[in-house]
């Protein structure tokens, strides 16, 4: 199906899903992003699990991790940032 | 936007998700009860775009969801982009008319509106043969198969018959607000490539919508 220009993809939505949830997009790209929304299925799925993983990891602080889990997690990130083709 | 002079409250229209759930907010609205409309809902600052969003009629297919509210906007109101924005705004009562069955029924009209302008569309491009194939279809199934088949004949026949077979199948699996959206996107494309007509088929979405439950 050949997409009107000025509506978003699908791959645009999820680039800009953040800062809908953050409400940091303009009026127009607001407008934009909630018309793609009102017909596309999956990409409301997708916002409503955004919402939810932010309001889940909202409640968690760096007190309630578990014993030896913030160990792991650096871990994990040193080398992760070491490894060949670890750039984001 | 502009400020909507005076200062009189605005009837307005809002698609809400299942429990009059905002669909891009997740926030659930304060429904009417035996004593009257919902309470009333502020804007969460003073942006002009954070205000509480509806649409007029004309702009009902651009916003489709599960339930559809009459709501009442308090001045000052301004004009969006396919909507309007009030400062405050609570809802009246549900439209009870737009229900799974009407969307189902509204979603099929757009379908068959849309298979009606592809054979025009190709009847004027001496497709005449394809445009009296998709023309002669009565029921659902037989527009189903006819338009699938004719995906597999080459330019403007496949395109437009895949506009309309791809229509009916996100309206069988249920997903009537993408189907009717196909169907204005197979607008532009019988039309020759015009963008605007996308916004004018959404708008007589609209207003086939508007006569169908009686706004």
């Amino acid at each position: 199906m050949i997409v009107n220009p000025d509506d978003l993809s699908c791959k645009e939505l999820v680039e800009l899903v953040t800062d809908h949830v953050e409400d940091r997009l303009s009026p127009s790209a607001r407008t934009r992003f909630e018309m793609h929304l009102s017909y596309c299925a999956p990409c409301r799925v997708y916002l409503a699990q955004m919402r939810e993983t932010v309001k889940l990891a909202g409640r968690l602080s760096e007190e309630t991790l578990p014993p030896g889990s913030k160990e792991a997690l650096l871990r994990a990130f040193r080398g992760w940032k070491r490894s060949p083709g670890g750039d984001p | 936007m502009e400020a909507q002079p005076g200062g009189r409250p605005v009837i307005a229209y809002k698609f809400l998700a299942a429990g009059a759930v905002g669909p891009f907010t997740a926030f659930r609205w304060p429904t009417p009860g035996p004593s009257g409309a919902g309470a009333w809902v502020e804007a969460p600052d003073h942006r002009p775009e954070h205000g509480v969003h509806a649409c007029r009629v004309q702009d009902l297919a651009f916003w489709l969801d599960e339930e559809l509210w009459r709501a009442e906007l308090a001045d000052p109101v301004a004009e969006g982009q396919r909507q309007v924005i009030g400062a405050s705004g609570r809802l009246l009562e549900r439209v009870a008319a737009w229900n799974a069955e009407a969307a189902h029924a509204f979603a099929g009209a757009c379908v068959w509106h849309a298979r009606d302008r592809c054979a025009v569309a190709l009847r004027g491009a001496g497709f005449g043969g394809e445009s009296e194939l998709l023309a002669g279809c009565r029921a659902l199934p037989d527009l189903d198969a006819t338009s699938k088949a004719l995906t597999s004949h080459a330019g403007l026949p496949a395109a437009l018959a895949g506009y309309v077979a791809e229509a009916i199948d996100f309206l069988l699996a249920g997903d009537w607000a993408c189907s009717t959206y196909i169907c204005a996107r197979s607008a532009v494309i019988a039309g020759g490539g015009v963008e605007s007509d996308f916004a004018a088929e959404r708008e007589r979405q609209a207003a086939l919508l508007a006569e169908r439950l009686g706004l």
